[in-house]
């Protein structure tokens, strides 16, 4: 009711005859709150690591950007120096900001960098395919509750300081990913494509002072393979951005890479040199002209059944129980013990879509799950590579999600990694029409 | 003679170490030369047609390099790479004409590749049309074309001369630098295009094992640096870190299809700094790899084939031409009626360069005239093979841009605007790609002989 007031207001204060002098449609504000572990901690991503941390690199942060347009809708993208989050703790903190701030589900959009030198997290529903013991479980899940805690006060922080803002979009380009799947370990398949746009939002306040940038890539954060705490290269444009532009907040939004990385690797050096391209073409992006987004926000979030092929029988799980191999033996015990409880292991998984259309200038399409590059480019194709953003890693990241293409030659993420994941078995071939159904869908709503 | 600084002649095999046992194991001698070529005298820079005056600084040396090998069989070949923006046919012709006549050297024993950096000097008489050069600066690029000339000779004959055992390895890396520039309404406005991330690499070690020379390829424009210095570009950065990492060395850098790729974010000495050390790393991956030796003999064919124009133009056409109110079509047309001598129209197709090596059995190189855009090498890659195919482009000359089917159908600059500037009468025919490809399949086979 105090929204709807206000909106009122907002829109009383509009001269109508006079658009030029039209106060700003939007209302903008940004907050950076820090997330370093404060313990060593188990980190995520790589299953050959077997110890906790033994330093850090490089700070973490939880960022918020709250938006409210000029109906007084008002939504929050929050981004996260973090490997993998899943849906036990994104929705928690959706849950919480809903309750706090009156958020509904679609007008919250959480992203992680998906940094690997990002800590574990999460609430114990979905275990990690690595051996914890019951002390490093119990760092996990304190440093769980308080990523909560602060996701959430960084939501609040942005609400506070919400101050009238313009919006505008443009993109850059940089030449970071490759196309990982070339490497036997992944494929191998070589010649597949790469996402090389660098999506940029921009808020600026009514003096013109940037007060937050948003920048998109589609590419793995997997420079560093040690066990120093870190944001990766991602960590490393965030930096840059922010070093650039004091006291704006830079938000860096994954995109659907997962099957690109930036390569070479395993050195500071091409870890800052990645995270100076992306500053770089940031930078160049906000110094073109870019297009004003005007209002109205329109959201929309929806869970969509992405059914799993058939999943293994009870005498391969056991045969696969005593195998030679350290996960996948966890795997199948893993499956068993849910064929146990459940009767049955799952055959779908409610995927995640949602859609945040700015006006007709850009439509942000963010999906769950560790996306492939196919999926980006399929939907930028659809709705326009030049309005059209589209983040993988979002609001529940629990598996490899292959494109047709991407599934039907196999390989790491069309099958392999399943085992990591703790998911019964591949997807089906309906995954990639599913997906993209669904955020036809969500399209459609948000454009009526 | 003073327009190049003095030659600085690094021979770098004569340490050579003779009591190993793996000496000529596999046969080969390799020798390696590096001269400098980097102007003396202010002249134009090639690439950019912006620019309206002559270079003011030298921010890098530049060279021509050589790499001379001799297989098992006796039989040498030379890869000579320039740090230019691209040799013409008048200059490609000159160097294997007398690399034949001194050397022995055949027409398919002789590769020549440019790195395309947009910071090196004028060379050649191609892409005139681009630069507004008086009588004067003329002749300071006709002079500095031969001694280039002159030096690239000199090149192959220190770097025979200097041949001594050797042994060759071969592997690949990745490297994100490239983009597919089409996305940018400059080019194209065609987003989506694909790029090739491969970084191949060919090492020669003496027997010893210490490395002599570090042939590395890319397909990605030089073009990162738009400003008044002479250098390499990128490119020389990389070929910079790969040398100090390994002090003695000679490294090259073939250029791949980067006729539509070019590193992105660009602009400024720190990104060119930067995309040289991504490229280096990929290198270091690779020799610090396992690489797989390459043994045999090298097998060589070299061809042209014609490759046609969509719509030669009539004397009539090009008449017109002259009161376009864009300059450069201007003197496009200019340039083109002063070529057609008693001929009613233009040439109707260009005699288009081809070089394949095979090295043994373990991989072969497919060396492109032109401005090869990428779908060139994924298709010949695909078709021989990802792990044992190497496509370069910009060899043996530049005489344009060359479209692929894909591009032609889309348009934008390397099928169509940068045509002008080329001095070629508009597009190449849709056959252009079918064309090269039989071509090099054709050469393939002819360098099949009885290896695996």
């Amino acid at each position: 009711m105090r929204l709807a007031l206000f909106a009122a207001s907002l829109a009383a204060a509009a001269p109508a005859a006079d658009a030029e002098a039209a106060p700003a449609p939007w209302k903008a504000g940004a907050a950076s709150v820090e997330i370093t572990p404060a313990e060593p901690i188990r980190l995520a991503g790589f299953s050959f690591r077997t110890r906790p941390s033994e330093g850090v690199r490089q700070a973490l942060h939880v960022k918020a950007l709250a938006l409210r347009d000029a109906t007084g809708k008002t939504a929050a993208l929050v981004t996260a120096d973090l490997a993998i989050v899943k849906r036990d703790v994104w929705d928690a903190v959706a849950e919480r900001c809903r309750k706090q701030f009156g958020i509904e589900r679609d007008g919250i959009l959480l992203n992680e960098s998906h940094s690997h030198s990002g800590p574990l997290v999460g609430m114990g529903a979905f275990p990690p395919p690595y051996e914890l013991t019951p002390d490093q479980e119990a760092v996990v899940r304190r440093y769980t509750a308080g990523f909560v805690d602060k996701a959430v006060e960084a939501v609040g922080l942005a609400l506070g300081r919400l101050a009238p803002a313009a919006l505008a979009y443009g993109h850059g380009l940089a030449g970071i990913a490759v196309n990982r799947r070339r490497l036997p370990s992944f494929g191998p398949v070589p010649g597949g494509p790469v996402d090389h746009d660098v999506p940029v939002l921009s808020v600026r306040d009514s003096r013109g002072g940037l007060v937050a940038i948003v920048a998109g890539y589609a590419c793995h954060a997997t420079v560093f393979m040690d066990y120093q705490i870190g944001g990766d290269w991602p960590g490393c444009a965030q930096e840059q951005i922010e070093a650039a532009h004091p006291g704006a907040v830079a938000l860096f939004v994954q995109g659907c890479g997962g099957d690109s990385f930036a390569f070479p690797r395993k050195s500071a050096e091409l870890a800052a040199i990645y995270g100076r391209k992306l500053a770089a073409a940031v930078e160049q992006t906000l110094g073109s002209e870019m297009v004003p987004l005007s209002g109205p926000l329109r959201t929309a979030f929806a869970c969509v059944d992405v059914p799993f092929q058939a999943p293994p029988s009870r005498q391969e799980l056991e045969k696969g129980r005593d195998g030679p191999d350290r996960i996948a033996r966890r795997h199948a015990a893993l499956l068993l013990r849910q064929l146990d409880g459940a009767g049955r292991l799952p055959d779908r998984y409610p995927y995640p879509v949602q859609v945040w259309r700015f006006g007709h200038g850009l439509t942000l399409i963010a999906l769950g799950g560790e996306v492939v590059v196919d999926y980006s480019r399929r939907l930028k194709a659809q709705y326009g590579w030049d309005t059209t953003w589209v983040a993988g890693y979002s609001n529940d990241t629990f598996a490899y999600i292959p494109s047709l293409r991407v599934l039907r030659e196999g390989g790491y993420e069309g099958r392999d990694a399943m085992v990591f994941k703790g998911l019964p078995a591949p997807f089906a071939e309906s995954v990639e029409e599913t997906i993209v159904g669904e955020a036809g869908e969500l399209v459609r709503r948000t454009s009526e | 003679m003073n327009w190049i600084q003095n030659a600085i002649v690094l021979i770098l095999s004569a340490a050579a170490i003779v009591q190993a046992p793996a000496a000529g194991a596999d046969g080969w001698k390799a020798g390696v030369a590096k001269l400098e070529i980097t102007p003396k005298v202010p002249m134009w820079m090639g690439g950019f047609a912006s620019r309206n005056k002559p270079f003011e600084g030298v921010r890098q040396p530049i060279y021509v390099r050589a790499l001379a090998l001799e297989d098992g069989t006796g039989s040498s070949a030379a890869i000579v790479t320039f740090d230019l923006l691209m040799i013409d046919r008048g200059m490609a012709d000159a160097i294997a004409d007398r690399c034949r006549e001194r050397f022995g050297l055949g027409r398919d024993r002789l590769l020549l590749n440019v790195s395309h950096t947009h910071s090196g000097p004028v060379a050649g008489r191609v892409l005139m049309t681009m630069y507004d050069l008086d009588a004067s600066q003329s002749e300071i690029v006709r002079q500095y074309t031969e001694n280039a000339i002159d030096r690239a000779v000199e090149a192959v004959g220190t770097a025979i001369r200097a041949m001594k055992p050797a042994t060759a390895s071969f592997g690949q890396s990745l490297a994100g630098i490239a983009v597919n520039r089409r996305r940018s309404p400059i080019f194209a406005g065609v987003p989506g295009g694909p790029v090739d991330s491969d970084v191949p690499v060919l090492c020669v070690r003496n027997p010893g094992g210490k490395i002599l020379a570090v042939v590395v390829g890319y397909a990605c424009h030089a073009s990162a640096l738009n400003d008044y210095l002479i250098s390499n570009d990128w490119q020389g950065y990389a070929l910079d870190e790969i040398d100090r990492a390994h002090p003695g060395v000679v490294s090259f850098f073939l250029q791949g299809c980067g006729g539509d790729c070019n590193a992105f974010p660009r602009r400024g000495e720190a990104l060119a700094r930067d995309h040289g050390k991504v490229l280096a790393a990929a290198v270091e991956e690779v020799l610090n790899g396992k690489m797989a030796p390459v043994a045999g003999a090298l097998r060589s064919a070299f061809d042209r084939v014609e490759i046609p124009f969509k719509h030669p133009l009539t004397r009539e056409e090009l008449q017109q031409r002259l009161s376009d109110p864009d300059v450069h079509v201007r003197v496009f047309a200019k340039h083109m009626l002063s070529r057609l001598g008693r001929a009613d129209r233009t040439e109707a197709s260009y005699p288009y360069p081809i070089l394949v090596w095979r090295f043994g059995g373990e991989f072969t190189l497919v060396a492109l005239g032109g401005e090869v855009v990428v779908d060139y090498a994924l298709r010949l890659k695909r078709q021989y093979g990802f792990d044992r195919t190497w496509v370069a482009g910009y060899s043996n000359e530049v005489m344009s841009y060359i479209p692929s089917r894909r591009i032609l159908d889309e348009g934008g600059y390397e099928s169509d605007a940068s045509m002008i500037y080329y001095g070629r009468p508009g597009r190449y025919d849709d056959s252009v790609e079918e064309i090269i490809v039989g071509k090099v399949a054709a050469l393939v086979e002819r360098t099949a002989g009885t290896a695996p």
